[in-house]
């Protein structure tokens, strides 16, 4: 059995490793799948989702419920706060959660070391976790033979193990900010096996021991278990419940391998829109069966521990299942001792390792030609010793305590980061010092409150400390600090730590103020949306060429020239070795070698070779108000310039309807003085014949005579028109409208033109309708209208021969009027021509017929001002119809 | 944005107080086993709603 255990864990870590090396190689396409994403989210549920919410659940039912809702609530919120931390950790160049804080403090060493150990330090305990469900897991399988053949301690061979394989799997780039896709995709790969096999399992156990839901839960009804499945089973009061969700949803952002999953590994900000719903998915589906299972777990009398889920098919005697609940389990903890390891490896060597020895004059780390072996040394150092430490850890303190109880003392650790983070992205006056106390005295109280009790537990420490308090002052009882009792020890030791670390923050930075880098690093946080540009605190004048040497010695001549490369193509030439650098290089290599040592390190090391200065707040504020001003004014320029734009295109525009109208006017004008002209000419040339020849024949005279007049009642008509249409285009028009009766009207205009039509020898008829047509309008200018139309027709109708048609008719429109004629009628093109000002249809013709030209012009204003409209078409007769419509009253 | 910041913050409260008191107590009140599953089926409106959501807003 020993040995089955072990093909199988050395066969399914070697699968890891062909997905991972797979990934790295290929699959692009899958890592950047938002399935991919989603999925090396659920990295969140581990050896403790795995084993330890089926043993909450068989001694507290629905009180392992929290640890997911806490992320499903958190998960509504991605589209906003995380990607926000993304934008920030692209901009920065971030590597981990020590970064994130550390470089928006101002890039403070201390910060980062600071958050670096209190992660270490709940993790710790986290990974112990994983530890103890494998190491039980294993035990449990081979009925506690374990591998004698190889060592006496299972656990420590699990350690081993693992270390070995997250060494060799995690740290093979140096560049932390490089996304692992193998990782990535391993990590993905391990959350679909995890989640199958608990699914196989729990269904083997509930539907295929238990005999389905229904049955399990009526007999835990019947057996008196029926606490399990309400509120009141769980231990936990209302404000626990609520506390503890909280300290789940905070714990899923800021805990190192979460941070690193969904900002680090993060290929596509469009993944957080899908990851808000499938991840929650993912925690549900895990979830669903867990209570069951335990309830069928107590049924069977495997008892209440955390390896129910493979104490169950064992106890059936079904291997296979119990083969497929112990790989779920190595899935679910791999792949969180992965992650995490890689995360908090690479900020022990980047935040605290490095900076440490690179201060060291002793060692004289400068001088060295290339660090990147130490780089990584350190970080598989990192990996092994912070498993060791949780070995010692679980077989010192977690042996006693439940998975789910050691699980929820890391949250506690690493919600302390919530309020500097909070702080980070939405308040700009945080200053490093409040982000620094804040943290350290939250985190005391967190080692107070919870671990103080488990060395008492452990027996490490003197259990009157915990009942008592120390010196036996009762207000200081760890678990009831200050005299608050009641409440889950996780839930107060939450209150407390998070009430002094906010606090302390809050105060520090009323109180106190930033300098230089921290306002500028506080900015380009806060206002990551607006500021995508590049702020740049470097002055100085240190050759390009040494800080080249800088990027050679930390992440190799290769990537260095890579660098080189794209800062050339940038500024259009390569800057030479001995030429100085300016702010945008340096800044470039500080951002470079951030990738690779955390931007504190970066910091420290730029710092030590550039021979300028960081900017001082003076000297800073100086720039930041003179391009404040630059960008306001350069606005404020933008805004007066779109404006003009406007304004100058309205003024062509309006420009180019003046000339319009202008050239309307000159040639409206000029046709009315040449209309004007015509008959005065006649007038004048016949009345200086009758003056200049006083004995012309008396029918010649007369002739003349008749000409003068006929010539005047022309230029009167014409001035009549022109003043008219004058009237009615400026408004001026005196309108008198009323009820009339279009019949009516009709036949006095027939009435008006009789004279004219029988000098003519033209027939009219009129087709009017039997019951009236009532409109309302005025009735001089409608009558107008139908003698201007009438008058034209008979123009155009042949004269002795000719016919005139006026009919009017009822439409849906209200009354249709039409003049007909049987002349030669208008050709299609000009049938809209013929209503401009002086243009007449017979200007085609050879005989012009006499007319203003503005009759057709008036008549379409009067119709208009009626809600009418006139149009021409062909009669039926063969010549054309005027027509017109007028809304019925 | 800010319209979908407003429609997406309501819709975190409106999942804070499912899956809190005063409903947990009013679910708890209807009955021994009904708890359980008031809170599975509150998850997964939840999880519908934030799927609509990102739909709307153009996932």
């Amino acid at each position: 059995m020993p040995w089955l255990i072990l093909a199988l864990s050395v066969g399914y870590l070697g699968l890891l490793f062909l997905v991972a090396a797979w990934g790295d190689r290929g699959g692009r396409r899958l890592i950047q799948s938002p399935w991919a994403y989603t999925l090396s989210l659920a990295v969140y549920c581990s050896g403790w989702t795995y084993y330890g919410s089926v043993g909450l659940a068989a001694q507290s039912g629905l009180a392992f419920l929290p640890i997911y809702l806490g992320p499903t609530l958190t998960a509504l919120l991605f589209p906003f706060l995380l990607h926000k931390m993304l934008k920030i950790a692209r901009t920065c160049g971030i590597t981990s959660i020590a970064d994130f804080i550390a470089a928006r403090y101002g890039k403070d060493a201390g910060l980062a070391g600071l958050v670096t150990v209190v992660a270490v330090m709940g993790a710790i305990p986290y990974l112990s976790l994983q530890l103890k469900a494998l190491s039980l897991a294993i035990e449990t399988l081979d009925d506690g033979q374990g591998f004698r053949p190889l060592l006496d301690d299972d656990a420590l061979l699990v350690t081993l193990a693992l270390a070995g394989f997250a060494i060799v799997f995690g740290t093979r780039h140096i560049d932390a900010t490089e996304t692992h896709r193998g990782m990535v995709l391993a990590v993905a790969f391990e959350s679909v096996v995890k989640l199958l096999a608990f699914l196989a399992v729990a269904a083997y156990a509930v539907w295929g021991i238990g005999g389905g839901v229904g049955a399990v839960f009526a007999r835990a009804a019947a057996e008196g278990r029926e606490g399990l499945l309400s509120m009141s089973g769980t231990g936990l009061s209302w404000l626990d419940w609520f506390l503890l969700t909280l300290l789940s949803s905070m714990a899923f952002l800021v805990l190192p391998r979460q941070f690193q999953v969904a900002v680090i590994e993060n290929v596509d900000e469009g993944h957080l829109a899908h990851a808000a719903w499938a991840f929650p998915a993912y925690l549900l589906l895990i979830n669903l069966l867990v209570l069951p299972v335990a309830l069928v777990g107590l049924q069977a009398g495997v008892g209440a521990g955390d390896l129910i889920l493979l104490q169950l098919p064992l106890k059936a005697g079904n291997l296979a299942v119990a083969t497929i609940a112990y790989l779920g389990g190595l899935s679910a903890a791999t792949a969180m001792i992965i992650v995490a390891t890689i995360a908090l490896a690479t900020m022990l060597s980047n935040d605290l390792v490095i900076p440490v020895l690179l201060r060291s004059r002793r060692l004289r780390l400068q001088e060295m030609p290339d660090l990147r072996g130490l780089v990584l040394l350190v970080r598989r150092a990192g990996i092994l010793a912070l498993l060791l430490l949780s070995y010692l850890f679980y077989r010192l303190i977690g042996g006693g305590y439940a998975l789910a109880s050691i699980g929820l003392i890391s949250f506690a650790a690493v919600a302390q980061f919530v309020p500097a983070i909070l702080a980070a992205l939405y308040w700009r006056d945080a200053n490093r010092r409040g982000a620094f106390y804040g943290i350290l005295f939250g985190t005391a109280v967190w080692l107070y409150t919870l671990i103080v009790p488990a060395l008492a537990q452990s027996g490490w420490i003197g259990a009157g400390v915990v009942a008592d308090g120390p010196f036996g002052i009762a207000l200081l009882r760890p678990q009831a600090l200050f005299g608050l009792e009641g409440l889950h020890p996780v839930s107060h030791a939450l209150v407390w730590s998070l009430a002094f670390n906010g606090l302390l923050l809050t105060l520090c930075s009323l109180l106190g103020g930033q300098d230089a880098l921290e306002r500028l690093q506080a900015v380009l946080y806060v206002d990551v949306y607006e500021r995508q540009g590049v702020v740049r605190p470097w002055r100085g004048d240190s050759p390009a060429g040494e800080l080249h040497d800088l990027l050679v010695r930390f992440i190799g001549a290769g990537r260095a020239e890579g660098v080189m490369r794209l800062d050339a193509r940038e500024r259009g030439r390569r800057l030479l070795p001995d030429e100085p650098a300016d702010a945008a290089f340096v800044q470039r290599v500080e951002r470079k070698l951030g990738q690779a040592i955390g931007s504190a390190s970066a910091h420290v090391v730029v710092a030590s070779v550039v021979k300028g200065e960081v900017i001082g707040a003076a000297g800073l504020m100086e720039i930041l108000d003179e391009t404040s001003q630059v960008i306001g004014y350069s606005q404020r320029l933008e805004q007066k310039s779109r404006a003009l734009e406007k304004a100058s295109r309205e003024l062509r525009e309006a420009n180019e309807r003046l000339r319009q109208l202008d050239r309307l006017k000159d040639d409206f004008l000029a046709t009315v003085s040449h209309e004007l002209r015509t008959p005065l000419t006649s007038i004048r040339s016949f009345s200086e014949i009758l003056i200049d020849a006083p004995d012309l024949d008396p029918a010649e005279r007369e002739r003349f005579l008749a000409v003068i007049v006929r010539e005047s009642e022309r230029l009167t008509r014409l001035i009549d028109d022109v003043l008219d249409l004058s009237k009615i285009e400026s408004g001026r028009m005196d309108w008198r409208i009323e009820a009339l009766d279009l019949n009516a009207v009709a036949s006095d205009a027939l009435a008006a033109v009789e004279g004219f039509l029988a000098e003519r020898g033209i027939e009219a008829k009129a087709d009017l309708p039997p019951k009236g047509a009532p409109v309302r309008a005025d009735r001089d200018r409608l009558l107008q209208v139908l003698v201007n139309l009438l008058s034209n027709a008979a123009k155009f109708a042949p004269e002795g021969q000719g016919l005139i048609r006026l009919a009017v008719a009822r439409t849906a429109e209200g009354f249709e009027v039409r003049v007909e004629d049987n002349g030669p009628g208008i050709p299609e093109k000009f049938r809209e021509a013929v209503f401009d000002k002086f243009q007449q249809a017979s200007d085609t013709l050879k005989d012009r017929p006499k007319g203003t030209g503005l009759g057709l012009t008036i008549c379409r204003q009067i119709v208009g001002r009626f809600g009418g409209r006139v149009w021409i078409e062909d009669a039926r007769q063969g010549g054309a119809a005027l027509c017109f419509t007028l809304p019925a009253t | 944005m800010a319209g979908a910041g407003r429609r997406l913050g309501a819709l975190a409260i409106f999942a804070v107080l499912l899956f809190n008191f005063p409903l947990l107590a009013v679910a708890e009140r209807a009955g021994r086993g009904f708890v359980p599953f008031y809170l599975f089926a509150a998850w997964g409106l939840v999880i519908v709603l934030v799927r609509a959501f990102g739909r709307r807003t153009g996932e």
